[in-house]
């Protein structure tokens, strides 16, 4: 390698060789970016691998049967995983049913009828409902909402809706105010937020000039919404939805303060009851041998479950991309 | 004298001295060479369709043609630019110096710090006005704070930016206006005294005054430095180009001064676009 | 005739349309409701709690006098330590998503991954690190809920990164490729630097979410009611120590739990407002 010189005879730098130092670099930091991505698919698999290894025992000692099995008995040593995922399921279905029509009404309130004025703070004040810790929904849960479910909404409600005909039995158990339904409250006020984030935005994809033509035509703001509005974004809402309820299924602090802890089938929604994010929470500390296998091995069952409905969700979304 | 026809659009070639050089001996020597160059696409497209022509040192060289005729793209062979994007086969020469750069081996980084670059848009860097030009200096040569000193001035005034920013080197080069940040990207290009300059279409996003300006720096540089420029508007074209290639389809139609191919082009197809009947 | 039709008609849409959006309007009353409700609750529970004890002594006894300072130290510690490990693999894997391999099924398929990561269940996070931290260093540990937290901020910053660097204009970095230099270079020095305030606010959003995490950290890094600032031995966190305090009998350490809450819940909020607030500042 010939250092050259300049016109003064001063030795200029090699490009070549600065070249050649800028190319191990590049190298190096190729190599540290690919090795961070390949990290994280490697977690995943770590994750569904450690999972899977743990939970065998439960799989090899229940076979399949682990998952409708309604027993879960550390005593006799059977478990069985349909009483917590039939509570994480109903708990969230419930949730869903509150929250989304609330969700659709505050971003309905957020894109068309709230003053300019007022959108922001509004917005942002939604916002700070999903930055609440899930342990404060839990503890406000417990304390606030519970004592209220116990002296005056289930009363209310074993006493109206309790005595129509099917439905009733839902809602007849004795009750004392913790229970599946009162989680199903704190979790819709949870997800709420999420919801109304999404839809809002994609309420604000729909173009001005649609919505214009539409007031235009002399329809009401209601019209709008109904007609052009969920019609236009409606892949992109339910995406949002698929995500809300994702979280639902996974929410642990907010619902193991007032679910119950009752790993039993129940015939009503207002006994106290669990979710698997709950009964794992609650045990776990405690267990070993097979209930702790079992544990795990509800928590693999979770994990399927929020993967299936994520991917629901990005393929419905996905699918708004290319509209 | 030929007859000039007086084009429809308003193309005038009144500024321009009609001097047209017959002798080829008045010339330049090559400092590009591109031999039946042709480009493909990820998707198959051929863009550029066996390409021959040359660039001449301290000489302007524009590329006109409607778009999608490809002179973007043969612009961005010359540095090599389309291999920060996957799938694209070029086939063919281009020599710098007489030498291929299209080889695999081809020290990328190196060859970019050769052949300066500037773009449609201003692409000022997040960083003060003074740290734009002196990142490309630093990259290659190892200077005392006073010699840099001396090299950012010197490129500032180079492009006639000094008087406007000298007061104001450590601000951000996001705070100029289009026209500032475009001529601080040439300056930014021509301040690690780079052997080829390459403007891709650099005024179509300027206001007419900064448009001016940069024309007038073109016209300066070129007397320096060997200068490919892409442009839509062919009065700038006139005003700044010695030679002209005028591009169609992914071919060379016509490559002659640039005289020559606005008053006197032997191809219907150059007479047509040049006096406004498409494109 | 045809008129009396047409009102009718119109009054019956403008009924509709008024109680449509009074529907609206009482959502989002009941949305603002429930935030009053629970911002209310933590002030009126938790304000007879904050002394200067709180944040100068550790965790008591019932009975005795105390604080949360070690449970406040733990969750700084462990969040912060989550935070260095999950900032720079979370940018460099970011990165190489958008940068290098953008467009190849493969990183289609490694940004799914970590969207499957994004939305895992946090509690499903603790199980992981407990079988694979937790169980072959016999015992609950800092580290451990560093990992936990970690896991779950890391795919929040890649996908943040993702996002901000898909914003900055292809020609910022060619025109740092045009001056011949490194990659490496370019983003240091010009492509991120042009998008950090949007990581920024990423990596503030993911502190926010993950210092008020309690599932995570319960087989993790555990709780204690001590002073321990080894990171291989258990450390309380506040939002440990307010589950665990919460479930006392104990009136005074219910108390110092409903003051740890609104400790927690004021920091994050405050957290959440300043990573909004420097979004806002970038989208003006």
């Amino acid at each position: 390698m010939t250092a050259s010189t300049d016109f003064a005879g001063r030795a200029v730098p090699d490009s070549a060789a600065i070249s050649r130092r800028f190319r191990r670099q590049d190298r190096l930091f190729f190599l540290l970016t690919l090795g961070s991505a390949t990290l994280v698919v490697a977690l995943l698999l770590a994750i569904l691998v450690v999972l899977a290894i743990e939970a065998w025992p439960t799989f090899s000692t229940f076979g399949l049967s682990f998952l409708w099995g309604t027993t879960w008995s550390a005593p006799r040593d059977i478990y069985g995983a349909l009483p917590a995922v039939l509570g994480t399921l109903i708990s969230s279905l419930i949730a869903m049913l509150i929250a989304v029509p609330l969700s659709v009404g505050i971003a309905v309130f957020l894109t068309e009828l709230c003053p300019a004025r007022l959108r922001r703070p509004l917005g942002t004040a939604i916002e700070l409902l999903a930055g609440v810790p899930s342990i404060i929904y839990g503890i406000v849960g417990l304390f606030v909402l519970v004592p209220l479910m116990q002296s005056t909404i289930l009363p209310v409600l074993m006493a109206t809706v309790g005595q129509l005909p099917l439905i009733g039995r839902l809602f007849q158990a004795p009750a004392p105010g913790i229970g599946l339904l009162t989680a199903s409250f704190v979790l819709s006020v949870m997800i709420l937020p999420f919801i109304t984030a999404i839809t809002r935005d994609v309420f604000n994809t729909v173009p001005v000039m649609l919505r214009e033509s539409a007031y235009g035509m002399g329809m009401t703001t209601w019209e709008v919404v109904r007609h052009i509005i969920i019609p236009y974004t409606r892949l992109g809402m339910v995406g949002g939805i698929m995500l809300g309820l994702g979280r639902a299924l996974g929410e642990t602090m907010a619902v193991t303060f007032v679910v119950g802890s009752v790993t039993r089938l129940q015939t009503s929604i207002i006994s106290p009851s669990t979710t698997i994010s709950a009964q794992i929470a609650n045990s776990f500390g405690d267990a070993d041998g097979l209930q702790l296998s079992s544990l795990i091995a509800l928590g693999l069952i979770l994990f399927v479950l929020s993967f299936c409905v994520l991917a629901l969700a990005k393929w419905l979304i996905g699918r708004t991309d290319s509209f | 004298m030929p007859d000039t026809e007086t084009p429809t659009h308003g193309f005038s070639l009144q500024a321009q001295a009609p001097t047209f050089v017959q002798d080829a001996a008045a010339d330049r020597p090559v400092k590009v060479e591109v031999k039946n160059l042709r480009f493909r696409y990820q998707n198959g497209h051929e863009v550029l369709k066996g390409i021959d022509m040359v660039l001449r040192d301290k000489t302007v060289t524009a590329f006109i043609g409607p778009s999608g005729c490809g002179k973007s793209t043969l612009l961005r062979v010359f540095n090599r630019m389309y291999d920060l994007y996957p799938g694209q086969q070029v086939s063919g020469e281009v020599l710098l110096d007489g030498r291929n750069i299209l080889g695999k081996t081809e020290d990328l980084n190196r060859l970019r710090s050769k052949i300066g670059m500037v773009f449609q848009k201003p692409t000022p860097f997040p960083m003060s006005i003074y740290e734009n030009i002196a990142f490309g200096i630093r990259l290659y040569e190892k200077l005392s704070k006073s010699e840099m000193n001396d090299r950012v001035e010197q490129a500032l005034r180079e492009t006639a930016l000094w008087d406007e920013v000298k007061d104001k080197l450590q601000q951000s080069g996001l705070g100029l206006s289009g026209g500032q940040q475009q001529r601080l990207c040439i300056a930014r290009a021509v301040a690690v005294k780079p052997e080829v300059l390459l403007l891709d279409e650099p005024a179509s996003a300027l206001d007419p005054i900064s448009t001016a300006k940069v024309e007038d720096l073109i016209i300066k540089l070129g007397q320096d430095y060997c200068i490919a420029i892409v442009t839509h508007n062919m009065q700038q074209a006139a005003r700044t180009s010695l030679y002209t290639a005028f591009m169609y389809l992914g071919e060379l139609v016509e490559f002659d001064r640039t005289e020559a191919i606005f008053t006197a082009p032997k191809q219907q197809k150059t007479n047509d676009y040049v006096t406004g009947r498409f494109g | 005739m045809e008129t009396a039709v047409r009102s009718s008609i119109m009054n019956r849409r403008y009924r509709r349309n008024r109680i449509m959006m009074a529907l609206a309007i009482f959502s989002s009353a009941l949305g603002l409701f429930f935030l009053a409700v629970i911002l209310a609750t933590l002030v009126f529970r938790g304000i007879d709690a904050i002394n200067l004890d709180v944040f100068t002594m550790s965790i008591p006894a019932q009975g005795s006098r105390g604080g949360l300072v070690n449970a406040m130290y733990g969750t700084v510690v462990i969040t912060g330590l989550a935070m260095l490990i999950a900032t720079p693999l979370g940018i460099l894997a970011g990165t190489y998503l958008v940068e290098f391999a953008n467009g190849s099924t493969l990183a289609e398929a490694a940004k799914f991954i970590n969207d499957v990561l994004l939305s895992a269940p946090s509690i499903v996070i603790g199980v992981f690190i407990y079988g694979a931290v937790v169980v072959p260093m016999h015992g609950n540990s800092a580290i451990a809920g560093a990992l936990a937290l970690a896991l779950i901020a890391l795919p929040v910053v890649n996908r943040t990164t993702q996002d901000m660097l898909k914003l900055v204009p292809n020609a910022l970095r060619e025109a740092t490729a045009a001056l011949g230099a490194p990659r490496w270079m370019s983003m240091t020095m010009v492509i991120y630097r042009s998008a950090w305030t949007g990581i920024l606010t990423g990596i503030l959003l993911a502190v926010a979410r993950i210092s008020g995490e309690t599932a995570p950290l319960l087989f993790t890094a555990g709780y204690s009611k001590f002073w321990n600032t080894g990171l291989t031995g258990p450390m309380a966190s506040l939002p440990v120590a307010i589950n665990t305090l919460a479930a006392d009998p104990g009136p005074d350490l219910k108390r110092l739990a409903w003051g740890g809450a609104l400790i927690i819940t004021v920091a994050i909020l405050a957290l959440n407002i300043l990573a909004r607030s420097l979004a806002g500042r970038r989208s003006s």
